[in-house]
């Protein structure tokens, strides 16, 4: 019986043959600690006398949530890592270098091949590069820290086939908002979501990110994709040695989807769930009172070109607030060298640091009072996660948020893109 | 005073954040705080009801959406013996186990609230009355691990972790 990528990356990592529902302990090559789980860890390590046993250069610490930092408890925490950094001779990416998931696929430490795991949901980001990537807790952290190792149960894949010529307007956040909701609700809880098919391949890696991204978002415990030449290209930069990893063409799927991009519109997540989707075009008029175009989803170099290739000498409604965070620093170095950044702000937009921003706001930035109504380039929308319950998240493609911005109102990108 | 243990029952899709509304809970909230928010939206008495070697039996996704650990923790230090549910949310699964608190992926639509459940880990079976219904059961590390109480106290006293 032949294996999906899943199981022959955990297979290569554990020196075992397994296959989906079996239990495996599996060397780690790579460790994400951010603020939100790393402090934690490091206070894991602390009390229980772990010594600290990884070769330094396969972790990354990350200041990115809680940036620019808006409490003492925080910025203690911040010492913590800072402190740690210094100690354990651990790379640290301070604030303001960007959101942990795109500067750590940014910096070459992820690798086609490879098995990662995270302290933040969406660690799943680094499928787009052929990696198995797990969210992870911070004793889990604390303990690869200490042993190189984790546990795994191998999970089973899903394979979504997206194929066709992809229409105006539509980016790779429609083709992942159209799959939330066919899968329904947690429709992928603990299994690999195996992208594939040729509208994938035509994707940059910019976009490809987006989509292996949000894999969490249907409960999937990770995404992946097979590397190819723009796989490789993107690696070339930092000499990484590459072992991508195909599904065998008898491997087993416990379920096999087949998506026709060609039929896609622009498409909206509507409250309060990310699998709870209309048409923008059902819901157009809707007035929004805050935009943001940002984070580990949909906040990358390509996502700022739409954007402001929409705005280009307009003003956005100047009722809204409309918030652009670049998801590293090198994002934004790129969208200032280009003019993409002036664009913005001539628009009327307020570009904030490159961190997670009004995504989640566990740091109080952009909230929204009772009433507000927000659409965002973000990848979750339960109520009350930016703040009010009585305020409603909307999620877009980058297209999508700008048209929005500039009407104040939910709208079609289409009739800016013609 | 103790009597016998006794199942809470819950339906499908109870996420983390139900299981600790507080979400964004204020710095410096302690577990104690924390065991008196369990399951608060959706049954204020719990945390006053539950005591050491209940059970929770719940539908599919248990405790999905969020990386918690915390939920997982809350549910040990109340004393649930066990969670037996028909799907778990993948993260609040290892959460769990890495927590030392056991999980039972289960048809649990045929467990009535009054039985009283008996459950062996390693054969993987849960008896009540006359009836035995069997789960895939764990390997011998992952019950070893779940024994020490958790990944932390285990790689703390094996150094490592060989898997069977």
């Amino acid at each position: 019986m032949g294996k999906t990528i899943v199981e022959k990356i955990l297979s290569n990592h554990s020196g075992r043959d397994v296959k989906s529902g079996d239990f495996v302990v599996s060397n780690i090559d790579h460790v994400m600690a951010g603020d939100a789980k790393g402090p934690k860890a490091i206070d894991i390590m602390n009390q229980n006398n772990l010594k600290f046993n990884l070769e330094p250069h396969k972790t990354d610490l990350i200041i990115d949530h809680f940036v620019p930092v808006q409490s003492t408890h925080w910025a203690n925490d911040h010492k913590k890592l800072r402190d740690f950094s210094l100690d354990k001779g651990i790379n640290l990416f301070d604030a303001g270098s960007g959101v942990c998931h795109t500067i750590v696929t940014e910096d070459g430490k992820i690798v086609p091949g490879g098995l990662a795991i995270g302290g933040d949901s969406h660690v799943c980001t680094y499928g787009a590069l052929n990696c198995v990537a797990v969210a992870v807790e911070s004793i889990e952290i604390a303990s690869v820290y200490n042993t190189g190792k984790l546990w795994f149960r191998v999970p089973e894949t899903i394979r979504v086939n997206f194929e066709g010529k992809i229409p105006l307007g539509v980016y790779s956040k429609d083709f992942v908002l159209f799959l939330a909701n066919k899968l329904g609700e947690n429709g992928a809880n603990y299994q690999c979501i195996e992208y594939t098919g040729d509208a994938i391949s035509s994707l940059s890696m910019d976009a490809r990110f987006t989509i292996s991204n949000m894999s969490v978002d249907m409960g999937a415990k990770t995404g992946i994709m097979e590397s190819d030449q723009k796989t490789i290209n993107w690696m070339n930069d930092f000499n990484a040695n590459l072992n991508s990893v195909k599904s065998d063409a008898d491997a087993k799927f416990s379920r096999e989807v087949i998506i026709d991009v060609s039929e896609l519109t622009p498409l909206l997540a509507e409250p309060p769930a990310v699998h709870n989707i209309c048409a923008v075009t059902d819901s157009e008029k809707k007035r929004i009172d805050q935009a943001f175009i940002g984070t580990c989803t949909n906040g990358r170099l390509e996502d700022l070109e739409i954007a402001a290739k929409i705005l280009k000498g307009r003003k956005i409604n100047p009722r809204v607030r409309f918030y652009i965070a670049p998801s590293s620093r090198k994002i934004l170095q790129n969208a200032i060298e280009n003019g993409v950044i002036k664009t913005l702000v001539d628009a009327g937009a307020t570009i904030l640091a490159s961190a997670c921003g009004p995504c989640a706001s566990m740091n109080g930035n952009g909230l929204l009072g009772d009433g507000d109504r927000a659409i965002s380039s973000a990848n979750r929308n339960f109520p009350g996660r930016l703040g009010s319950k009585k305020s409603e998240i909307f999620l877009s493609s980058p297209a999508t948020v700008a048209a929005s911005a500039l009407l104040g109102e939910i709208t079609d990108p289409r009739e800016f893109l013609s | 005073m103790q009597r016998n243990p006794r199942i809470f029952r819950f339906g499908d899709n109870v996420s983390t954040d139900v299981h600790l509304s507080s979400k964004y809970r204020p710095v410096g909230t302690t577990l104690e705080d924390l065991k008196e928010c369990a399951f608060s939206d959706i049954y204020p008495e719990f945390s006053s009801l539950v005591q050491g070697g209940d059970f929770l039996v719940a539908g599919k996704n248990f405790g999905l959406v969020s990386s918690r650990q915390d939920s997982a923790v809350v549910l040990r230090e109340l004393g649930i013996s066990c969670v037996l549910a028909k799907s778990f949310g993948h993260m609040f699964y290892r959460n769990a186990l890495n927590s030392g608190l056991p999980l039972i992926i289960c048809d649990t639509e045929l467990i009535l609230d009054d039985e009283l459940l008996e459950i062996d880990l390693k054969k993987g079976e849960v008896k009540f009355k006359n009836e035995v219904l069997k789960f895939s059961p764990y390997p011998e590390s992952i019950l070893k691990m779940i024994k020490a109480g958790g990944l932390i106290p285990f790689i703390k006293k094996n150094g490592s972790y060989p898997l069977d």
